[in-house]
Order: structure tokens, then sequence, then C-alpha cells
């Protein structure tokens, strides 16, 4: 994983009928290779951030520009490829599809990345194994306990080797330990060369990463 | 591609409930199509064949005074125009007696003709074989009159001796052959054409038809000559097809319609109780036409299993109630109906699926 990281200019959201913008002109150069923490009291815009700076939300003004291209006006099929490619999603509650197994699970993204069902077999195997969940691979989520759950997310997140990892307080239902596994991936994932924003509530943590953000 | 589909494969087995209720929906649609649209399009394809047996589709020729001089080549000539499934002509009536004079006919006097081309399956060869040439087959009637063991003796027919080599049964428009006795002649005599039956193929314009055949007579007076149609039957059929296809369209368009409003509630449930893994489908990456193409595909899967179910069983119930099975066309045009309600019921809940706003169900509050 290699290239540029994710930096936005100017960058306002407000959503309809809202008087004030949730973020307003905000600019911000999120480093590849580093991680970068966001936090903010409740309601300060920390998940709006994310959502926006992957697309999923689209900038009121302003321009989210990753490898040199402003994306904020990208069209919607054009902005899903990209996410499906380069975006990676931990969320805090897991979000897995219960009626599949673990495995079938972390291989989702590859079906719309365009990745071939064996390669994301294999690969989702070997990040299984790295986090310790290998032995789950055919469980259904429910026979799963939720520090379990929310590691097969960042399996999930991980498969496609994404350059951008968002995380929206990916650790906020964990213990400790399994806040550690979580972190320590993210980390990881920074050393490689990837960009990491993380949206959390734990300043400590926050205090920890490369660069933090407050809102 | 095959990537969703193997996805859509694996929620469709996932998801059980409402793979076989989709499936279930579908499948009572083509059972109940079949067992009301489609009974009543054996019934009336019955009434059609009832019409049809009077020769709705049968032109006869006729050259009353025998002055019209057809050329032998017609049955040729018409045989090779569009729209005729078979033609073959007949020569002038002869007095059809036993070789042994002395026996007495059984029943009403025997016609012999001669025959030009091949006879139409419906006149079928019930026993012995094809009369070549110098040798003649007799209608069942003939042959019961002439008194003919195993179907085959001989026959005196302008004071010649003609053998007599198979017995044939004429049904529908041609059954007043059954009591004829049809001479196969030398080719190097060739006989006067006296009638030339023509039948036009299935859903041909018979009228059309004719007046083709009147115009390209090989004949030295076309004039001498009738060219008729069962006008009447030809009505009816037209009145009956029209009364009783409109009955069973409004039908079939009732089930399909209800089956249509069945599989939009179905699929609309089934949606709406998966709109967490849509938004999370549409973070990792999914456009809002894969979701769409994606509740589709699902749904057609259900729906083809269903269709494929519910069809089979449709077919055995009509089988059960009326002894007869419908057609392959039509069968198969039901499944394909049926699929396509499932393609127009399911699109509503996938458009709706791919436009929902993914930040709203990711959020957790």
């Amino acid at each position: 994983m290699s290239g540029g990281g994710l930096s936005c200019q100017d960058l306002t959201f407000a959503y309809r009928r809202a008087r004030t913008p949730v973020i307003d002109t905000l600019s911000v150069n999120f480093a590849a290779g580093a991680v970068t923490a966001v936090t903010g009291p409740s309601g300060s815009g920390k998940s709006t951030l994310l959502y926006v700076l992957s697309l999923l939300l689209r900038p009121t003004a302003g321009s989210v520009i990753h490898d040199g291209l402003n994306l904020a006006a990208a069209r919607d099929d054009v902005a899903s490829r990209w996410r499906a490619r380069e975006v990676g999603f931990v969320f805090q509650d897991a979000m897995l599809d219960p009626a599949r197994t673990v495995l079938d699970n972390v291989c989702e993204p590859a079906v719309f990345a365009g990745v071939c069902r064996r390669a994301a077999e294999r690969r989702a195997a070997d990040l299984l194994d790295r986090f310790g969940v290998a032995h789950r691979a055919d469980h259904r989520p429910a026979e799963i306990s939720g520090g379990q759950a929310q590691r097969v997310g960042l399996c999930r997140a991980l498969l496609n080797s994404p350059r951008l990892i968002f995380g929206d307080e990916p650790t906020g239902n964990l213990d400790s330990e399994s806040g550690d596994v979580v972190w320590g991936a993210l980390t990881e994932m920074a050393r490689d060369g990837a960009t990491v924003i993380v949206a959390t509530h734990d300043t400590q943590r926050a205090a920890r990463c490369d660069e933090w953000v407050r809102l | 591609m095959s990537g969703i589909l193997r996805e859509c494969w694996a929620a469709v087995r996932a998801r059980p409930v409402s793979s076989v209720t989709t499936a279930l929906v579908i499948g009572l649609v083509c059972l109940v199509t079949l067992a009301t649209t489609g009974r009543a399009a054996a019934i009336e394809q019955r009434v059609l064949d009832s019409v049809d047996s009077i020769g709705t589709a049968l032109i006869t020729v006729t050259d009353s005074n025998g002055s019209a001089g057809i050329h032998p080549s017609v049955v040729e000539v018409i045989g090779d125009l569009d729209g005729v499934d078979w033609a073959f002509a007949l020569g002038p009536a002869d007095d059809a007696l036993p070789p042994d004079l002395t026996a007495s006919l059984d029943g009403e006097p025997l016609t012999a003709r001669s025959l030009l081309g091949e006879l139409p399956g419906e006149v079928l060869l019930t026993a012995g074989r094809s009369a070549r040439t110098g040798e003649a087959v007799a209608g069942r009637g003939a042959a019961r009159s002439l008194g003919l063991v195993d179907a085959v003796g001989g026959v005196s027919v302008r004071g010649q001796p003609v053998a007599v080599v198979g017995t044939f049964t004429a049904t529908g428009p041609l059954d007043a052959l059954d009591s004829t006795v049809l001479i196969r002649d030398d080719d190097s005599a060739p006989p006067i054409v006296r009638y030339v039956y023509v039948r036009a193929e299935v859903g041909y314009d018979v009228a059309a038809l004719a007046e083709v055949i009147q115009a390209i007579l090989p004949a030295e007076a076309p004039s001498a000559v009738t060219v008729e149609l069962a006008q009447g039957a030809i009505d009816l059929r037209e009145v009956l097809a029209g009364s009783l296809g409109e009955s069973s369209r409004q039908l079939m368009l009732m089930v399909l319609g209800i089956g249509l409003l069945l599989v939009a509630i179905t699929m609309t449930g089934a949606v709406n109780a998966r709109r967490r893994d849509f938004g999370r489908q549409r973070a990792i990456g999914a456009t809002r036409s894969a979701i769409v193409a994606m509740v589709l595909i699902q749904s057609l899967m259900s729906g083809a299993i269903g269709a494929v179910v519910g069809s089979a069983a449709g077919v055995a119930v009509m089988w059960g109630i009326a002894g007869a099975a419908p057609s392959l066309t039509f069968t198969l045009s039901v499944v394909l109906l049926s699929l396509l309600v499932t393609i127009v019921g399911a699109a509503p809940p996938a458009i709706a699926a791919s436009r929902r706003d993914p930040v709203s169900i990711l959020r957790v509050p």
C-alpha cells in the first residue's frame, strides 16, 4: 500500500433544513502512513466527517482530494467504485450479515471490487488467522462474541487492502483487550502505508495517534 | 458478474424465509394460471379443434363439369406455395366393383378415383401399405363393403382388376373418402383432375391463399373451376377464438395482477428486513445499480424455482381435472410471464433499497 493521503479543503457539510453546518470550512491533510484521530463532543460531526470524506454524504461545499483528484462532485457510481477499491470501513457496530458465515462476511467487499471469490477466500483466511478468529470462519455472527465480531469487521475492512481506512468509533463497544487488537491492527495498516482516520471519544488513544483533529 | 450471481445465490440460500415466500407466491401464480387459464385455453383449443374438423383450413378446388382441364402438375404447383401444409388431387369417379362380379356390395355403391400426390396425415393408413403405380388403397368403409380380408384384395375398375394393398381411415373434412377406393395411376397416363384438396398451414390466411390458388391454377379454362372455403366455419372460428381468447386473457391478467401485488408486498417486506445489509453494502462499495441488480436477481432466482415447481404442479392439476396437459408453448409462456411479474414486482422495492440513505442505517444512536 502506498500513495498519497486524503485531504479536504474548506469542507462544509450541512444537513438539509439545518440552519448551521455540522462541518464548517474544515481543511485537513490526512497523511498516508499515519493514524489520525478525530475527536470531539457528541454531535460535533466526527462520524459525519468520516461519511463526507468517504463520499457517503456529499459535501455542501469544499473539496475531498485523493490522489490529486477532487472527488467531492464525483458521480454516485464513481464514488461507490472508489470506495470498493480504496476504502475500508470499520463501524462501531460490526455490521455483520447475520444470515451469512464469518467467512462470507469478510469476503463481501470482494464482490463489489470485482475480486474473484477464490482469491478473496485466501485473503480472508489469512486475515481471520492474523486476528485470531480463523476457527470461527464457518460460524454465524450470532455464535461469536462482540470482540470477535469487531475483529471480523476489521478483517472485512482490510480484505481489499484499502489505502484509506475509516473507523467510526471502532472500539466503542469493546473491552480494552479487544480494543487494543483493533487499534494495533489500524496502526499496523498505517505503518504499511495506509491513511487511517478514526473517530473516537477516547482522548487517551487519540493522544497516542500520529495526528489528532479536534472538532 | 459471476461474483454478483454467486453472492445472490448465497443470499437466497441464507434467507430461506423470504426466498421460500417469493418462490411460493410465484409457484402459486403459475399453478393458478395453469389450473384456470390453462384449462380455459385447453377448452378453447378443444372447441376450435372441433370447428377445425369441419375444415376451416381446407380449400377445395373443383372442376364440376370436367371441362376446366386442370393440369396434373397442379399438386406440385400448389404444394410449393407459401402457407400450404399439404395438397393432393383426385380424378373423376368410377364404379368400384368386387373382382368377382357375382359378389354383392354391402351398403352404398363404391367410388374409385385416381390419386395424385401423397395422402395427408388426416388419411391414416391402418393396414397394409401405400399404393404403388397401378395399385389401390381402400377407405375403411369401402374395404368393409368389398369384404377385403386382412385389408388386401382386389377390385374391378373400368373392367380392369386392381390390387388393393392397404386400407385407410379418413378423418375430419376428408371423412367422405372413407367409402372410396384410391388408385395410383400409371405416370405415363396422367389422370384428369376433378378435385384438388389443399390445407393451409396453421395461422395462415385461408382466404388469401384461396385467391392465390385461383390466380395461378394450371388449367386450360380456369374460369370453369370453383375454389371453395368453409367460410361459415371460418367465421365461426374467428368469433369463438375472439370471445374465448378474450375471457382467457382477462382471467390470466387478473391472476398475474394479484401475483404482481403479492410479489411486490413480499419483496418490500424482504427488502425492509435487510435495510442494514444494503446500508453496509453501499458503504463498502456497492453501486446503486448493483443493489438493484442483486435484489432483482435474488427475486428471480427464488421466482424461477417457484415457477418451475408451480408449473409442474399446475400441469399435474390440469391433467387431473381436464385429462389434458397444456401445450409446451403455453406452459413456457406462463413461466416467462411469472418471471416478468417477479421482476416488475421486485423492481420498486429494489430501487427503494438502492436509494435509501446508507448513513441513516450506519449511524449507531
